[in-house]
């Protein structure tokens, strides 16, 4: 993308172009307990940039709505330019230089976690464009990406449509240098969790905040299938140290879900921290060129 | 557990994957028990995992909202059912242990506001809202506290603001009217400021609609239509690609809550339009007074407000389930007929004058509203005549008493706006029918602008009850047959386990074994199961339809030698051991014990909870019980271990003390008869009913004795649930003979055992009493002495003297047993045989037309009116008239007394003497005599003011010997029943026959003996009501009019202050009133001992509870 600055519909079309032309959804693989998908290109050198593009352009979509909303409601005007500035700051924080404990912790459950969380995003984004091996359909509504670092709840929610049929998938992402293992378990725990309905206010909420775009006829299939027991299940994993994704996870065989639907979406990446710290500076870099 | 009405909600249901309304009724039920199931004792196996219940919640609540153009029906059926599968999710998640809990976690998880279960709570409410069971919606959230809501984010001050408005929306209570706190962070985001300015304008939404439904607000602020275009402000639409709307979760709350206030605006009370005439703002005074307290309108009332108002316009039959909210329909309907005339409101028994004369005072204030309790005699007695009808007054009395007023002072119905007929079924009644069936007539006769209101949980053809108002009156009549309720009863049937029943047998044998031969048999307690429906009415003998459940109940057993199990007494064991355990662990019982009013205190001594001391008002009843019986009361003990007693075996002071101790939480249980406690308002959670049979009246047939089985035993079901304390109930019926279950396979042998279980509340088909009377004119059979003791009733009412042959015809023309029996065209016919039938009788017998006047005025049939007729005028011509109300009971003792057997039996019901000394006085003379010796002794001792257990002496064989129990062979309760039947009822009755032919004879015959001293005629007016109070003396009885109940108190007060000579029987009553309330006001300083002066203060305790 060659913008220097642009809308933020622009920034966020240019950039899922530019992600679509390096990503690669492969088949996915079955193994006992859940489906193996892996993409590629992730690490390829524009996707940093793309990413960082895509990402704060979601993030400008909302800070736009409420300083509309602010507006409205309050009289209020608000620096839109610095709503984004001061919002991108509270995820990914200033910079990368990350040398006490707390500096690494933040970078490894804070600023990770929400990059690994706009990855899942701006892979299922991409799976609304066309479909993709994610779910089996095409994605046509997807949650809001969230914008505050210390939130509860699911990662994301989305439906897809397949032949006119419509599913419900819920993704959970997971940053992870090596830690692979630990990581799905706890994917597991929480898929295991939506399933007793522990997560149910937020997976109504997200689900109604389709209301202005989900197709009426969709509408009306969203009860079928949150109540016939066949979600999809999206742990979604960027790491760099592999792990066994074909072995067998009996937490996972725990799900009513069906197996075909219970898809690792493994994402690789040669240098986990310089990919992670490569977007944070395109975040940054890409507030200032959204025209708000 | 779910009747028709939630039935015919679940039918609006959208189709889902492979689930339909029937599968989802069995799963909220089978929920429910696995909830339940620990309060039985059971050790049951889940049958519902809760993620099931909470993924059916999520499926139907984003169904409600998700889709546009929903069919409101749809939307209240899914949110009913997400609220229903919430709610019985949390009930499940707190009452299990295990591991795999998905709440023992303890709801840690955050939402919004609070934990989850928090939010999940107020979006249960605003669901129930939605539905509209707004009752269900306050209770879900009725425990929440500020501290629920604590939030340490910036958001937290404006979310604990807003969200307690929101509770009170749920809760219908006013909002706070507080400030919204302004947001304390310094430099806060735009996202948290447009936040806290969201959360502001919900609150103020919220604050305004309740504030408009609560009359605090004059315009109606459109709520729903505020909160739904806020959450448009979260919609964008211009985004490309499309985004899902912002703040997702505050969006989700603003579609519930604009929902919730759209369903709750279109049932507002202050929405129902006022009546035309409603001058000085009566009505809107009402709505301004009523609606803080009772904002909306429950579908009843709200179709009555639609199609009977203003007015009202039109009459209504009021078809709708027990606790769906009669009492508010009549509320409505009254509120408005004030503004043009007086109100009837007519109830079957004493009690339940006296309750509704309370909820209608305290609605409409003390002076708006009289209570008549007491029979129909005549009387002339100024101030117990309903001479004094005034506008604006709701009287409320029994149908009897009113005929009582019909009678005497008919010209007072001209100005009735509204005849309200609560437990309106009573028509169908073979005995008191005929009156209530009469009473209507004859005010749609008199009272052309009356509108009538019948009501009943139990009528199955109110659209033909309807029809006959109509066609009777040129008015149309609506029907509201409105199954809607707020709660839901799951019905039982309790049974012997066979596999652990053949165990503990097995146990207790192989025990007998080891003792001596001598001992034939082994006593053991057998387990009980229950078989409960997964339905409401019990139409389906599906198994899947059914579950079987365990309880660590036992019920009392033997076996014997050769290894059978005998069940003597097991009904009544097992009941109480089903309530204690019930009781137990919380629930609140009530018990139909309907076969005998003894098996009550029976059970309430294998019964017993720990709880609180009785109240004063409950003391100071059963001090005044004390009192009257002359011994402590066998009631007190139970009282004291939770037991309540409601049987007609007790007094009226202990009945209340009852209703007051239930009421009021003392009495965890109340075991009653069928009947006594009807259409009390008594809050249950759980209902247990010991025995399929009732208590019937002789004279009645096998199919009448299966109606009014099926009618009394199903009343008693739907008392079960109160729509603010517990909203899913159960039922359980005790058959009288043990029942072994083995699987739900045995339903088809369990509902032959309890066969009304199969049928809806509403299942009694109304007929006429007077129905063969009607058929027997038309047919030229009519014959009086065929008649039955009703249709005798009926048929002096209906003979009037000549002169008045068009009013019978008008009252004949309008009775519904004419409509039924399509004869509106023969009625002129109809009513010259009538005539002509009363004529040829008063001619054969010799006694002239007007005693038929008498007899209608005195409400007594016919031939015993002659009876008395020709027995009065040989003594006043032969003697001097009595001058005292001694003199004139034993006249009227001597003159009954020589009544042939059939005439004396319809005046006196031979039910309560049994083997006693006056069981012979239907019998031949001279085995009479002894008998009415005694029964004689009796009333003197009953006018006396002798305590009951004094009054026992007269009436029983073997000593009394001061034995207070309230068993079967025990005195006390013969003797209240004999008080109660035939002096507060039968002879008042005879005594109002003997005013009425004096002073018809000095009207009619005035060469008759009928004109008689000052003194002899004062005694005589005074006579009805001395005899049913029990008072010789006017001086007592104006104790008595001026307030004094009870009978012995009356005396006691008497004796204390002694009136002054020379006053007139008016005179006499307020110089009394005075006095009682100066010795309430402790002006009387020393009066009496300290038992004397206790007794005054509990009856100024009870007065001032009234």
């Amino acid at each position: 993308m060659t913008v220097g600055a642009s809308s933020v519909i622009d920034l966020l079309t240019a950039a899922v172009d530019d992600l679509e032309k390096c990503v690669v959804f492969h088949p996915g693989i079955a193994t006992p307990s859940h489906t193996v998908v892996s993409v590629t290109g992730v690490d390829s050198a524009q996707v940093p940039l793309a990413l960082g593009r895509y990402l704060v352009g979601a993030l400008s979509g909302a800070v736009q709505l409420d300083a509309q909303l602010s507006q409205d409601m309050l009289a209020e005007g608000v620096d839109r330019r610095e709503e984004i500035n001061r919002t991108v700051q509270s995820l990914i924080g200033s910079h990368n230089l990350f040398v006490t404990r707390e500096e690494r912790r933040f970078r490894d459950t804070r600023r990770n976690a929400w990059i690994g969380e706009g990855v899942a995003h701006a892979l299922l984004a991409l799976s609304a464009r066309r479909e993709t091996s994610c779910v089996d359909g095409q994605i046509c509504a997807l949650s809001e990406v969230h914008e505050t670092p210390n939130r509860q709840g699911l990662d994301s929610v989305s439906t897809y449509v397949q032949a006119g049929v419509l599913g419900v998938a819920i993704g959970e992402s997971k940053s992870t240098a090596s830690n692979v293992n630990a990581n799905l378990g706890s994917a597991a725990d929480l898929f295991i969790d939506v399933e007793l309905g522990k997560h149910g206010p937020d997976l109504r909420s997200k689900l109604m905040a389709f209301r202005p775009i989900l197709a009426p006829g969709l509408k009306e299939q969203v009860k079928d299938s949150l109540w016939s027991e066949n979600a999809s299940y999206l742990p979604i994993i960027v790491y760099q140290d592999a792990g066994d994704f074909t072995a067998s996870r009996p937490k996972f065989n725990q799900l009513k879900t069906p197996r075909h639907r219970r898809r690792f979406i493994v994402v690789e990446l040669a240098d986990f921290h310089r990919f992670f710290d490569s977007v944070a500076d395109a975040m940054r870099r890409a507030v200032a060129e959204v025209v708000v | 557990m779910f009747n028709r009405g939630i039935d015919a909600l679940l039918a609006a249901l959208p189709t889902i994957a492979g689930l339909d309304a029937g599968q989802i009724r069995r799963m909220l039920t089978a929920a429910w028990l696995d909830a339940t199931a620990p309060r039985l004792g059971a050790d049951n196996a889940t049958t519902v995992p809760i993620e099931t219940l909470r993924r059916l919640a999520t499926a139907l609540e984003v169904h409600a909202v998700l889709p546009d153009q929903t069919a409101p029906a749809m939307i209240r059926a899914c949110a009913f059912v997400a609220a229903e599968a919430l709610t019985i999710a949390h009930d499940r998640a707190a009452t299990d242990t295990t591991t795999a809990s998905v709440d023992n976690d303890g709801g840690v998880q955050f939402w919004l506001f609070g934990t989850v279960r928090t939010f999940e709570r107020v979006e249960c409410a605003l669901l129930y809202l939605i539905a509209g069971y707004d009752a269900n919606a306050a209770l879900t959230v009725t425990d929440i506290s500020g501290e629920d809501l604590e939030d340490g984010s910036g958001e937290g001050p404006i979310v604990l603001w807003a969200v307690q408005r929101i509770l009170q929306l749920c809760r219908l209570a006013p909002a706070a009217s507080d400030d919204p706190p302004t947001l304390a962070t310094q430099l806060p985001s735009a996202r948290l400021r447009v936040r806290h300015e969201l959360w502001r304008r919900i609150g103020v939404h919220v604050t305004e609609h309740l504030g408009w439904l609560m009359f605090r607000g004059e315009a109606d602020p459109g709520a729903g239509n505020a909160l739904r275009a806020l959450a448009g402000r979260l919609e964008d639409r211009d985004q490309v690609p499309p985004r899902p709307a912002a703040h997702a979760d505050l969006y989700h709350l603003l579609l519930l809550l604009a929902a919730a206030c759209d369903e709750t605006g279109g049932r507002a009370l202050r929405a129902v339009p006022p009546p035309p005439d409603d001058t000085g703002d009566r009505f809107g005074t009402y709505q301004r007074h009523r609606a803080p307290s009772r904002p909306l309108l429950w579908p009843a009332a709200q179709e009555y407000a639609n199609h009977a108002l203003p007015g009202p316009h039109a009459h209504a039959v009021v078809a709708v389930p027990t606790n769906s909210g009669k009492s508010a329909v009549a509320e409505l309907g009254i509120s408005q007929a004030l503004s043009r005339g007086w109100v009837l409101y007519l109830a079957p028994t004493n009690a339940l004058v006296g309750q509704i004369r309370r909820q209608v005072a305290d609605i409409f204030g003390r002076s708006a509203v009289r209570e008549f309790l007491g029979g129909a005699e005549y009387t002339q007695l100024t101030g117990e005549s309903l001479d004094q009808i005034e506008d604006q007054q709701v009287l409320v009395m029994t149908p009897e008493k009113c005929s009582l007023a019909l009678r005497q002072n008919p010209e007072a119905f001209t100005n009735l706006a509204l005849c309200v007929f609560d437990e309106a079924h009573l028509l169908g009644d073979r005995t008191r029918g005929v009156i209530a069936e009469l009473v209507l007539a004859e005010i749609m006769h008199r009272a052309r602008q009356a509108r009538l209101l019948l009501m009943s949980a139990l009528i199955a053809n109110p659209a033909a009850l309807g029809e006959w108002m109509s066609q009777a009156t040129d008015t149309p009549a609506i029907v509201i047959d409105e199954p809607w309720r707020p709660t839901r009863t799951l019905r039982a049937i309790a049974g012997i386990d066979r596999t652990r029943g053949t165990t503990a047998a097995q146990a207790a044998l192989d025990q007998l074994q080891q003792l001596g031969e001598h001992r034939k048999k082994q006593g053991f307690d057998v387990p009980v199961a229950l078989l409960a429906g997964l339905q409401g009415a019990w139409a389906s003998q599906t198994a899947e339809d059914y579950t079987l459940l365990q309880t660590d109940i036992g019920a009392p057993m033997t076996v014997t030698r050769q290894g059978n199990w005998a069940a003597d007494g097991y009904c009544t064991p097992t009941t109480a051991a089903i309530v204690q355990r019930l009781g137990d662990r919380g629930d609140k019982i009530l018990a139909f014990l309907p076969r005998s009013k003894h098996d009550s205190f029976t059970a309430a001594r294998l019964t017993g909870f720990n709880t609180m001391p009785l109240d004063a008002v409950v003391e100071a009843l059963l001090h005044l019980a004390d009192l009257e019986l002359g011994a402590p009361s066998a009631l007190r003990a139970h009282l004291q271990r939770g037991v309540a007693v409601h049987t007609s075996a007790l007094l009226r002071e202990e009945q209340r003390a009852s209703e007051v101790a239930f009421e009021r939480g003392f009495a965890i249980a109340m075991y009653a008869t069928g009947t006594m406690a009807q259409g009390l308002n008594l809050p249950a959670t759980a209902v247990v009913i010991g025995g399929t049979e009732i208590g019937y009246d002789t004279t009645s047939s096998l199919q009448q004795r299966r109606e009014q089985t099926r009618a009394q035993l199903l009343n008693a079901i739907g008392r079960a649930g109160r729509a603010h304390i517990a909203p899913r109930s159960m039922a359980v019926v005790v058959p009288n003979k043990a029942l072994l279950l083995s699987s739900t396979a045995d339903a088809s042998n369990a509902v032959r055992r309890a066969e009304f279980l199969q049928d809806e509340d509403a299942s009694s088909e109304l007929a006429s009493a007077l129905d063969g009377l009607i058929a027997n004119v038309i047919s030229g059979d009519l014959a009086v002495d065929t008649l039955t003791a009703s249709e005798h009733t009926a048929f002096s009412f209906l003979t009037f003297e000549d002169s008045d042959e068009n009013e019978t015809r008008q009252v004949v023309g309008k009775s519904w047993a004419v409509h039924r029996a399509h004869a509106q065209l023969l009625v002129p016919e109809i009513t010259r045989s009538l005539a002509a039938a009363g004529n040829a009788f008063l001619q054969a017998t010799g006694v002239p037309k007007w005693v038929a006047l008498a007899a209608h005025q005195s409400g007594i049939a016919l031939p015993e009116t002659a009876s008395l007729y020709r027995g009065l005028r040989d003594h006043l011509t032969a003697a001097r008239a009595p001058n005292t109300i001694s003199g004139w009971a034993d006249l009227m003792l001597n003159l009954i007394s020589r009544l042939p057997g059939p005439q004396l039996q319809r005046l006196l019901t031979n039910t309560p003497y049994g083997s006693s000394r006056l069981a012979n006085i239907y019998a031949d003379e001279p085995d009479r005599a002894p008998s009415w010796a005694a029964y004689r002794a009796t009333l003197h001792a009953w006018l006396a003011g002798d305590p009951i257990i004094a009054i026992a002496g007269h009436i029983q064989n073997k000593p009394v010997n001061a034995n207070a129990k309230r068993g079967p062979q025990d005195p006390l309760p013969r003797t209240i029943a004999i008080t109660g039947d035939a002096f507060k009822f039968g002879l008042p009755l005879v005594a109002g026959a003997l005013t009425a032919l004096t002073t018809l004879g000095r009207e009619h015959d005035p060469d008759g003996p009928w004109f008689l001293p000052d003194d002899a005629l004062r005694t005589l007016s005074l006579l009805p009501l001395a005899i049913r109070s029990g008072a010789d003396t006017p001086e007592v009885l104006a104790w008595i009019r001026a307030g004094v109940h009870t009978r012995v108190a009356a005396h006691l007060l008497h004796r204390l202050l002694p009136a002054p000579a020379g006053q007139s029987d008016e005179d006499l009553r307020r110089w009394a009133y005075g006095r009682l309330h100066e010795v309430f006001d402790n002006a009387w300083s020393g009066l009496g001992t300290p038992a004397q002066v206790q007794t005054i203060q509990a009856l100024r305790i009870v007065r001032e509870a009234r």
